[in-house]
């Protein structure tokens, strides 16, 4: 089909989802929320496929010669369709639009594919909240708000495809921006969807606060962006005439205290976007947010950390490529100041997210950090250039991703019924108004470390030491687990293998031929997280799955329905198939035979013109990559696959002691960051909490709580310094007024008062020096990132 | 073409606006005094009436650039321009000797306020007539006089009728907050009274000399014409640059008083706090733009220079008060306050968007007043809507509302969203165009106020946080959900934060109009040569 008939209607692609969402959100408003909502929002995200499609065929039509008449004429001369949204005085208008390129056409059919098997496997997943919902105080069945929830669930669902749908597709930044920002709300929404756990409503504040550090910076790139371009249109920013607009601007002279300072403005502003990704995208120092995200039902992390919010950062920075690489004109394959810190904070970012996950117990945390390391993987990529090879994985990792959270999904569904099955035997509890069961029991679990690691909750249906023999319990979803773990971890011909590799290709080429020394760092980063992704990927599947039942959870865990192995062997033909479409045309033998079609559609870069050469084959990386996959699986085998019981019973690793403790504690970036919600006493309640949070948050919370401090002392400032002369007045006043029981009260309450002060602030002063919250750490944050900015700059 | 009028309804429609309120007291005064929910249902009448008043006149508001493609000045005369709805339509009544005039009308970026304000006013009464039991008679007439105040300080088109309105509109205030105000009502209404008098008196003076330095001379010994009328003033010779200042100086101090704009704040949260929740709707949704709706109105076309030079200053403590303001609301544990320090914090972006001096940061400034009236306004209603059901507002007390009280809920997050300029409502859309008038203006000023405005929503997630996530805790058990008449109150706030976050061209396009002309008249050197 061709994309000038099927291009105009592509603005109905994230049309359908939002339809669903108020089809959904009208059945609730209505009093007739039913299963119905899960179809309903089946049927908008199926819609949605049905348009995507069609419109990714065509435009791959038309990038490979025959709309345009030239390859890559698609991506020179985008699908654009807009309307004029909001007046600008003279400036005419800002647009709601559409641009349909091979980026966004690519991503597009990814994100409705991907996010149709989540919305299925959801419909049945949620089905706990649906039958089981009992009202938090008096414990009674309430099903009409079960049902409520139920249909509130999907509408939150549809809407969070919306949003990632519409800035996809979206013509210019600022709509981007405000799609993004739907994505916040909705990941907001739905991570707090338990939002009766205290764990579920602070990891839902986190996130939208930690994501929005980003989005500021990103709110100050657009602005930049429209004070040099007049216009917040890709077509205009992302040309080439923007381009040299961009190289003919003068640096921006800052004048601080008398010393003028040229700050080039290209780099600036292409960090000022890059702070968005680093937010969305979970990128050190603000991946904090992510893994504490499946916090929400599983679904919504599949959705987050899969083929919605995390991608669109990644996503971004491919969309605003051009401006990345536009502050060396000069020399193609030079690797420019913003590039360098986006390749060096991905290279990071992927090396200290695997190593964390190395020593995690909670199945989705593993997975969690997994992601955090896999978009430093796509990040990095970036940084060094590998533009097809990031936006490939990007795609491939949506696929794989995604199955594997669904198959922890039907894992921890498994083993709730197993749970159930030792007590009344009846329903899964999952969301059955407790987010998890072990609140109700009636001998609470006692939380204690050993060795600085939390020991596992025996009735925790998410920690992998109480799991194991699943392998027989639950065949479908641990043959489709193993299939996507092969993926991820790069096990040959399987999809990870083919777009991994591609990314450790180029930084080899650029590092080992070019010589270009981030290159290098990039490259032997990635390979040792790559070891370290193998390694706990095999580590968590012989957990989960190898030997006999640890526990009796586990032993009576069983298969899925349906509706939930349906979508995981779908996604799995994905996770196995899907890199043959990117496998390097020099690779003998299938190579030329398929012709990495990927690499010929993505390859031509928005507007810019420029084009991405495919490097020429190389053995020596991929013989490597597949090494260290194999080695990673080795050693996983070794430590955990040999005696699996045992290994959950006590974690060899744990010789390793306080390195392991470390690890295990995520390097304590948490508690660095202000103790604030995972381990803060005040929020965290009685759940994790030990003497070993406590006095690590003490002597943290001394530092952070100096801040805290100096809020009461505004506050104070604002009561008494500002407010001294107006009083003094008043007090004037009083003297002639006829409201003779205001002395009574100003002066008798007042030295009250004072008395009472006196006490109390020492006792306050004291204390606040040891709270921790949100916005402090938000603060801190944000100024260490203005820092490395600035230093970066200079 | 700025300093023309026209009615095209030729009906004095925006007096019947203006007055129709007054009338209603006085009809209220009339009526037997026990009579509650008489008395409630005849105010409600006479707002309600007053608010379709309000859109007839916001719906045959011309507003010129209906396509933004045309927007040309080609034709010679350009539809949207000047003052709408004149009244009277050609020449100003005289009204009072020494030449003040009564003459009333609008352009776009009043018409909107206007509307806000019978919106507000309507809602405000719909809300007390669901809790107001105390003096009710009173309590109407206050609210009614209240509301002509505000609505003719909108529309005066003579500076000494605009100081009559805006002294008009403190009097009920005082009585609202002194008489069904909280427990620290007399404190409040103090310092209220004082902040506000100092900026006026201040004024009157200013506005005095005003007219004899700039007025008189233009109008010689002419029999009709009017010294104080705004019209004269803009067609004066510019004045001296000391003498602007000075005067820009009075003017400005009173105005910065009302917005409240940093370090002219701390009248707010008391005053705020101790209203009843219906008054403080009315405070922080209309009383605030006030001061705003001066600076921009008055402010920036009389003392051009002046107030070009004092640009820095307010960007300044603009963005001092949009960080200060949402520090400040961190530390505060009654929800209450710690909306009235929010207010501080948004007032701020109004007035970097008023001070950048482009088109962006002027319309984005107006409508963020708007903006601020509808989801301050809603936020008021909705923090007293709690407090009448569990008498208190202590963060402290809730927890778990989510799961008692879940429509209250979700209109709260819906209005929380829109405080802190989510994207899809009013708030980023006016956060937009002010952040980027103000980078326009001053990178530094436009940077660090977009940061502020991260702050913001931390201290708005962290209060929804606490008070609705959570188990349930404290006072929120068995609270009833909202009923069918507050849901009435809050929908028509919650329609418009989506409808200007979607479709923001219904209440921007005579905003941007009038700004861009308002714009091209500060701007231009002509005036400033102008003879007169």
């Amino acid at each position: 089909m061709d994309l000038h008939s099927i291009g105009p209607l592509a603005w109905l692609i994230p049309t359908f989802t939002a339809l669903a969402f108020v089809v959904i959100i009208g059945m609730i408003v209505t009093d007739r929320a039913s299963k119905n909502a899960a179809w309903v929002a089946v049927a908008g995200i199926g819609a949605s496929t049905l348009l995507a499609l069609p419109t990714f065929l065509a435009a791959l039509g038309s990038a490979s010669g025959h709309g345009e008449g030239e390859a890559g004429g698609l991506a020179i001369a985008p699908f654009v369709k807009q309307w004029a949204w909001l007046p600008m005085g003279r400036d005419g208008a800002l647009n709601l639009g559409i641009m349909v390129d091979p980026l966004s056409a690519a991503a597009v059919a990814m994100v409705t594919v991907v996010c149709t098997a989540i919305f299925v496997f959801a419909s049945a997943y949620m089905e706990g909240e649906f039958n089981n919902y009992r009202d938090a105080r008096t414990g009674l069945p309430d099903p009409r708000t079960g049902r409520n929830r139920y249909a509130r669930f999907f509408a939150y669902v549809s809407l969070f495809a919306t949003g990632m749908l519409g800035f996809v597709l979206s013509s210019n930044l600022l709509q981007a921006l405000l799609f993004w920002e739907v994505m916040g709300l909705c990941s907001f929404l739905l991570i707090g969807f338990w939002n009766f756990k205290p764990s579920a409503a602070a990891a839902a504040k986190k996130a939208f606060l930690t994501t929005r550090v980003g989005d500021c910076f990103f709110f100050l790139g657009i602005l930049g962006l429209y004070w040099v371009f007049g216009s917040v249109d890709y077509a205009d920013m992302l040309s080439k005439a923007g381009i040299e607009k961009l190289h003919a601007l003068a640096p921006f002279a800052v004048d601080i205290a008398g010393h003028v300072y040229a700050v080039p403005v290209i780099p600036l502003l292409a960090l000022l976007v890059f702070g968005g990704s680093v937010g969305k995208s979970a990128m050190f120092p603000l991946h904090v947010w992510l893994p504490d995200a499946m916090e929400g039902p599983t679904p919504v992390s599949a959705l987050i950390h899969a083929a919605t919010m995390v991608s669109a950062g990644v996503f971004l920075v491919a969309r605003m490529y051009p401006v990345f690489s536009a502050a060396t004109p000069d020399h193609p394959g030079y690797i420019s100041g913003p590039m360098f810190v986006v390749a060096a904070l991905g290279a990071f970012t992927a090396i200290l997210a695997a190593t964390i996950a190395v020593a995690q117990y909670d199945i989705k945390r593993v997975l969690a950090y997994s992601t955090v390391s896999q978009l430093g993987f796509m990040v990095a990529a970036l940084g060094i250039g590998a533009y097809v090879a990031a936006v490939f994985h990007l795609l491939t990792h949506a696929f794989f991703k995604a199955l594997l959270f669904l198959g922890s999904g039907s894992v921890i569904h498994g083993m709730e019924h197993g749970m159930h099955h030792g007590q009344d035997g009846h329903g899964d509890g999952h969301g059955s108004g407790h987010g998890s069961g072990h609140d109700e029991q009636a001998a609470p679990y006692q939380p204690r470390r050993i060795g600085g690691v939390l020991a596992a909750d025996p009735m925790d249906p998410q920690d992998m030491r109480n799991m194991g023999g699943l392998a027989g319990k639950m065949p479908w979803t641990f043959r489709t687990y193993v299939i996507g773990t092969a993926a991820l971890t790069g096990i040959p011909l399987l999809a990870g293998f083919w777009s991994k590799d591609e990314i450790l290709a180029e930084a080899f080429h650029k590092g080992v031929q070019s010589q270009i020394a981030i290159a290098l760092i990039v490259y032997v980063l990635l390979t040792a997280a790559a070891f370290f992704t193998s390694f706990y990927m095999w580590r968590q599947v012989f957990m989960v799955y190898a030997g006999k039942p640890s526990t009796e959870m586990a032993a009576h865990a069983h298969e899925s329905s349906p509706a939930m192995t349906g979508p995981l062997i779908f996604l799995s033909i994905f996770a196995a198939l899907l890199g043959f479409v990117g496998v390097p045309e020099g690779l003998p033998g299938i190579g030329p035979a398929l012709g990495n079609p990927f690499h010929h559609f993505v390859g031509a870069l928005t507007a810019s013109g420029s084009h991405f050469e495919a490097l020429a084959f190389d053995w020596t990386p991929m013989l490597i990559s597949t090494v260290v996959a194999f080695l990673g699986l080795g050693a996983a085998w070794w430590v955990y696959g040999r005696d699996p019981a045992a290994a959950r019973a006590r974690d060899p690793l744990a010789r390793l002691g306080r390195l392991w403790a470390l690890l295990n504690n995520k390097y304590n970036l948490d508690e660095v960051y202000g103790l604030v919600v995972t381990s803060n006493p005040r929020i965290h309640g009685e759940a994790d909490v030990t003497e070993h949070d406590k006095t690590v948050a003490e002597r943290l919370g001394k530092l952070i709580g100096l801040t805290d401090a100096f809020s009461r002392l505004n506050g104070q400032i604002d009561a008494r310094l500002v407010d001294g002369a107006v009083n003094l007045a008043a007090r004037l006043g009083e003297k002639f007024s006829r409201f003779n029981g205001l002395l009574d009260r100003y002066v008798v309450d007042g030295a009250v008062n004072l008395v009472a002060f006196a006490g109390l602030d020492l006792s306050r002063g004291l204390k606040l020096l040891q709270t921790g919250r949100v916005q402090q750490y938000a603060l801190i944050v944000l100024f260490a990132l203005l820092f490395l900015v600035g230093a970066l700059v200079m | 073409m700025l300093l023309t009028t026209s009615n095209a309804l030729g009906f004095p429609l925006l007096s019947l606006i203006v007055f129709l309120p007054l009338v209603g007291a006085g009809l209220l005064a009339l009526l037997p005094k026990r009579q509650d929910g008489l008395i409630h249902a005849t105010a409600l009448f006479i707002a309600g009436l007053d608010l379709v008043l309000a859109l007839v006149l916001f719906g045959s508001f011309d507003r010129g650039w209906a396509d933004p493609a045309t927007q040309s000045i080609q034709h010679g005369m350009r539809l949207g321009a000047g003052f709408q709805f004149a009244d009277p339509e050609r020449l100003p009544l005289n009204w009072l000797p020494g030449g003040i005039s009564y003459q009333l009308g609008v352009d776009g970026i009043s018409v909107v306020l206007v509307l806000l304000t019978a919106l507000l006013g309507f809602l405000a009464l719909l809300f007390s007539s669901l809790h107001v039991g105390h003096r009710v008679r009173e309590y109407g007439i206050w609210m009614l006089i209240l509301q002509t105040g505000m609505l003719g300080v909108f529309t005066a088109l003579d500076l000494f009728l605009f100081y009559v309105f805006w002294e008009a509109s403190l009097i009920p205030m005082i009585f609202l907050i002194a008489i069904w105000g909280g427990r620290e009502r007399i404190y409040a209404t103090f310092k209220f009274v004082l902040y506000t008098l100092a900026g006026s008196a201040l004024m009157l003076v200013a506005l005095v000399a005003l007219g004899q330095l700039m007025g008189r001379p233009v109008c010689g010994s002419a029999p009709d014409c009017h010294p104080y009328h705004f019209f004269t003033l803009l067609a004066a010779p510019s004045l001296p640059l000391a003498t602007q200042a000075l005067l820009f100086g009075a003017f400005a101090l009173a105005f910065a008083v009302k917005v409240p704009l940093f370090p002219f704040h701390s009248w707010l949260p008391d005053a705020h706090v101790q209203a009843p929740t219906a008054v403080s709707v009315i405070l922080a949704g209309v009383l605030l733009k006030m001061g705003g709706y001066g600076l921009l109105r008055f402010c920036l076309p009389l003392f051009p220079k002046a107030a070009v030079a004092a640009a820095p200053a307010f960007l300044l403590l603009a963005v001092i008060g949009i960080w200060y303001g949402a520090w400040v609301a961190f530390a505060q544990t009654d929800m209450k306050k710690l909306v009235a320090y929010s207010s501080v914090s948004h007032m701020g972006i109004v007035i970097l968007g008023i001070f950048s001096f482009n088109e962006q940061g002027l319309a984005g400034g107006a409508l963020q007043m708007i903006n601020h009236g509808l989801s301050t306004g809603a936020l008021f209603l909705l923090v007293g809507m709690l407090y009448e059901r569990a008498h208190s507002r202590q963060i402290a007390d809730f927890g778990g509302l989510w799961q008692v009280m879940p429509r209250f809920s979700v209109v709260f997050l819906v209005v929380l969203f829109s405080s802190v300029g989510l994207p899809g409502t009013n708030g980023f859309v006016g956060e937009w165009l002010s952040l980027l008038g103000g980078f326009r203006a001053n990178m530094l000023a436009g940077g660090l106020a977009a940061f502020g405005v991260v702050l913001g929503a931390a201290y708005m997630l962290w209060l929804y946080q606490r008070v609705f996530f959570g188990p349930v805790r404290g006072k929120s058990a068995g609270l009833p959900d909202l009923t069918g008449p507050e849901m009435l109150t809050l929908l028509p706030l919650v329609v418009l934060i989506f409808w200007i976050g979607i479709y923001p061209a219904t209440i921007l396009q005579p905003i941007q109009a009038a700004a861009t002309e308002w714009l091209t008249y500060i701007d231009s050197a002509a005036r400033l040569a102008a003879g007169g």
